[in-house]
């Protein structure tokens, strides 16, 4: 189609993602582009050096591994001159005969499985190096794609909030009152708060707003059925006449026009679900805090976004977010027996054709843990839901007629991220095994180390996290970025720790219960004395 | 120096070397400058009216009293507040007075507030707003920063506004205007040949080559009866849940009713005449033929090409460009809609109900449609 009347071009300012705060011009603010290429180069060169270091060193621990080599190398720093093969040879003779011809087959096997294991590592770990580059570089330097966000008028369509809630007196309140605050109109909105056999005052919360805003707030009391948030999701869903849920956890306060935003993206017959951003607010209480909104603005502004951006798969996230009801409903509802029922929708989903979609506009605060021991149940029982996604769907997802090769390697990929942690630790044992075998390869070790602090101990984790925060107009906290490594170490064990619980036998089968974050607040800082929400875990 | 203190020094020194680099970060943690959440937008900031809000709440606090004062007023009253902005009050109906510097210039920098009907120069840059109690007649090739009217605004010809324009009436865009920001009119808005613009909001949005009234054809029409089934059609992979899903390109016959949401991985054509009863998401150029209706939503991964005398009543999207013929009709005034791009090439004689959003440029042109309208009538596969 073309356009007969040209005329003059109007400058417009480009398109910004960067939300309209003010902000101060620095140094950094003003050289970011550049030193974020600068950042690349460098950690180009850090990679190319321990490649080149590795080389000479694993040619001379090659030649030396075999005992009389080794000795004659010793021998000769001993003697002063390498070149003295007479006294060299002298030297050697005094070696027994089977010391000088030792290598029987079985060692050799072992130790060639063991170094291709350690190949192995080190290739998934470059893998998700340059995974995390891609996806970095993207946000930095490419238009953010947000197609859906500009829907601000429509005919809205029918939608149902569901709120699964355990024991939720402290915050319910709060997000019940957002949601009828919200600018959706009335007449098209159902808020369903999923009342889950609640032990505290969270029902009597519940009913008073059901009291004042009967034509909206419409609740689901479960007393009996399997336990867990899929569970009661599955359970409400049957009662949903709306064709969109949209799912918030209960310590979420949502803003007027999110559920506009949120719902927008359902008018492409495509997207099956949507995700908005998470935002943590209690960013105040202490480090562990603060280095979790770090690690919450990299997985979202940048690993969503880029996801996005580059039509891979973005994850629906389980909270500010939703689902077209017939395309999970076809797809088999909420699956009661994924311990993350988010990333196994938004598998499901991907296989049969549906689209998952990221808001990163859509912003929702949430309450992060500010303890260690809920933060760590917290990471576990990710790993454990992720990694139950990963068996269930990474050979469907490979033979899938509905997705395109990018998406199925970033899905796979995806997939496998918390993998990655066993792995890294399954790496570094090879390593120091392989050392101690005496067929030890420095120069591999020394590519593992440099390339697993590249990919998920330093570099791209900092690059990344960094990246975001000078999107987000951060400044300041940017400098906690060194500390990501303490959170990397503890994240290391957790996942591997969890990772390794599933695949050991277990003395009885889990049971699935309510998993959620620990909380004495709400949002507007009330405490509760008596916390009776805990962590419930057995098996 | 002894041996005892050279080994502290060489143990003090390695240790402030590695923790050197960790400094900043050790500063922010016991002394932290920037904990406070990100800022979250809980209000509707994206809301057109937005800014136009803001700066009535602005004007009601700053200059109620002065504006609403009616006993004696002077043809004009010049002011400026405490913080040094400089201000012009004009009576109903009159022309404000400006110096001798501003008229040399054309460049005005104060406030223009009216009490009522403000008439505006032509020619003339206005660095500050523009507020009127009733409406605002603007002269051709003048420059705003913003206008707010309680009634109507009149931009005259190839007029440029910077950031925004609202109306609680109408507003009327001559040919050859630049319309940058938002611009919105609780009423009626009128955007002419050659006019560029960014972001429109109105209940009626109507692109006009010559004033007058629109002649689109609004009237509802019979749906074809011959009834598209998806084993019509060769490259449907699936029908569930209300939806086919359809690898590569799809080609939908003239005057066919099709009653499902569709999924194109590659290019889409509509035939003429053709109703859909759901939404239509196309990977790639999505082309509708005249008199094609959507009762759904449009949704282009690339161009969406509309030709004439279309009817879409849900949002139309594109990530690229959006061609829009004459007679076509987005959304409805009961249902308003979107349509949104980055480019978007609207033709003369279109009306749109809702939002129209460009992202990069926006202009009221003539599109040809000819190359399009027979393209999409092959016969049922």
């Amino acid at each position: 189609m073309a356009v007969r009347q040209r005329s003059t071009r109007i400058s417009h300012p480009p398109a910004a993602e960067s939300r309209p705060r003010a902000r101060r011009e620095t140094w950094y603010s003003r050289h970011s582009r550049t030193a974020a290429q600068a950042l690349v180069v460098l950690q180009a060169w850090v990679v190319l050096l321990a490649v080149a270091i590795s080389a000479p060193a694993t040619e001379g621990v090659n030649r030396r591994s075999h005992p009389t080599e080794r000795f004659r190398h010793v021998a000769a720093a001993d003697l002063g001159h390498l070149n003295c093969e007479a006294a060299l040879d002298e030297a050697c003779a005094g070696l027994a005969p089977a010391q000088q011809a030792e290598t029987p087959a079985g060692r050799f096997w072992l130790v060639t499985v063991l170094l291709y294991a350690l190949y192995t590592v080190i290739f998934f770990v470059c893998v998700y190096i340059i995974r995390h580059y891609f996806f970095t570089l993207n946000r930095l330097f490419r238009t953010p794609r947000q197609p859906y966000v500009d829907i601000d008028t429509a005919e809205w369509p029918p939608v149902t909030v569901l709120i699964p809630a355990h024991n939720e007196e402290l915050v319910i309140g709060e997000i019940l009152e957002a949601l009828v605050d919200s600018d959706y109109p009335r007449a098209k909105l159902t808020i369903v708060p999923i009342n889950d056999r609640s032990a505290d005052e969270t029902c009597k919360r519940i009913q008073a707003f059901e009291a004042e805003y009967p034509d909206v707030v419409k609740p689901y009391h479960r007393e009996d059925g399997k336990s867990g948030k899929a569970a009661a999701l599955q359970d409400a869903m049957a009662s949903v006449e709306a064709d969109i849920a949209l799912v918030f956890d209960a310590d979420y306060v949502p803003g007027r026009g999110l559920v506009k935003q949120l719902v927008a993206p359902f008018f492409d017959p495509e997207v099956g679900a949507v995700m908005g951003r998470v935002v943590p607010h209690n960013t105040e209480t202490n480090l562990l805090t603060r280095l979790l909104d770090l690690e919450r603005a990299g997985g979202y502004q940048v690993d969503q976004q880029a996801r996005m951006n580059m039509k891979l798969v973005p994850q629906y996230g389980g909270t500010v977010g939703g689902v077209r009801k017939r395309a999970l409903m076809s797809v088999g509802g909420w699956r009661e027996d994924a311990l993350a029922e988010d990333t196994d929708a938004t598998y499901r989903l991907l296989l049969a054709g549906w689209k998952t979609v990221y808001q990163n506009r859509s912003e929702c605060y949430e309450q992060v843990p500010d303890t260690w021991e809920p933060r760590l149940n917290q990471i576990r029982r990710w790993a454990i839901g992720h990694n139950q996604a990963a068996a269930r769907y990474a050979r469907r997802l490979l033979t899938s007629t509905r997705t395109n090769a990018l998406e199925k390697l970033d899905g796979l990929l995806l997939l496998g991220v918390y993998a990655m942690s066993p792995l890294l630790l399954i790496g570094w044992m090879l390593g120091i095994v392989l050392w101690y075998l005496g067929e030890a390869k420095p120069g591999l070790i020394v590519i593992l180390l440099v390339t697993s602090y590249c990919t998920l101990g330093n570099f791209a984790t900092f690059f990344e996290v960094a990246a975001a925060a000078h999107l987000d107009g951060s400044r300041e906290r940017i400098r906690l970025v060194p500390f990501i490594s303490l959170g990397f170490l503890v994240n290391l064990f957790a996942v591997s720790r969890a990772t390794l619980g599933q695949i050991l036998p277990r003395r009885r089968p889990e049971e699935l219960l309510w998993h959620k974050t620990e909380r004495n607040h709400n949002h507007n800082g009330v405490y509760n004395n008596n916390n009776n929400t805990h962590v419930q875990r057995k098996g | 120096m002894g041996i005892g203190f050279a080994v502290l020094l060489l143990f003090a020194m390695t240790f402030g070397l590695a923790v050197l680099p960790l400094l900043p970060a050790i500063m922010e943690w016991r002394l932290p400058k920037d904990t406070s959440p990100l800022r979250v937008v809980r209000e509707s900031e994206v809301d057109i009216r937005f800014l136009a809000h803001g700066f009535q709440a602005y004007v009601d606090s700053a200059f109620g009293a002065l504006l609403a004062d009616r006993r004696d007023p002077p043809r004009s009253l010049e002011d400026s507040l405490q913080d040094g902005t400089k201000y012009v009050v004009v009576g109903d109906g009159d022309l404000p007075l400006f110096s001798e510097a501003e008229q040399a210039g054309s460049v005005i920098d104060r406030l223009v507030l009216g009490r009522g009907d403000i008439r505006l120069p032509a020619g003339t840059t206005f660095l500050r707003e523009i507020y009127a109690a009733g409406s605002v007649l603007g002269r051709e090739r003048s420059i705003y920063r913003a206008v707010l009217a309680k009634d109507s605004i009149a931009l005259g010809r190839e007029s440029r506004s910077l950031r925004w324009v609202h109306a609680e009436n109408t507003i009327t865009a001559a040919e050859g205007c630049r319309l940058h920001g938002r611009v919105s009119a609780d009423g009626l808005l009128v955007v002419h040949d050659g006019c560029g613009f960014e972001r429109l909001h109105a209940p009626r949005i109507e692109f006009r080559e010559l004033p007058g009234p629109l002649s689109s054809d609004t009237a509802e029409r019979d749906a074809p009866t011959v009834v598209l089934r998806a084993e019509d059609l060769a490259n449907v992979i699936e029908e569930e849940a209300g939806r086919w899903l359809v690898e590569k390109a799809l080609d939908i016959p003239a005057n066919v009713l099709v009653e499902a949401d569709l999924v194109v991985a590659g290019h889409c054509r509509i035939g003429k005449g053709a109703q859909l009863a759901g939404s239509i998401k196309s990977h790639g150029d999505l082309t509708l033929a005249d008199g094609v209706v959507i009762e759904g939503s449009a949704v282009a991964g690339l161009s969406l090409h509309i030709a004439t005398g279309c009817r879409i009543h849900g949002p139309a999207l594109a990530e690229r460009e959006i061609f829009v013929g004459a007679g076509t009709v987005v959304g409805t005034e009961l249902e308003p809609t979107s349509v949104s791009g980055n480019h978007l090439y609207i033709a003369p004689g279109a009306l749109v109900h809702g939002t129209v959003w460009a992202h990069v440029e926006g202009r009221v042109c003539q599109v040809d449609v000819t190359a399009f309208a027979d393209s999409a009538t092959g016969p049922l596969a």
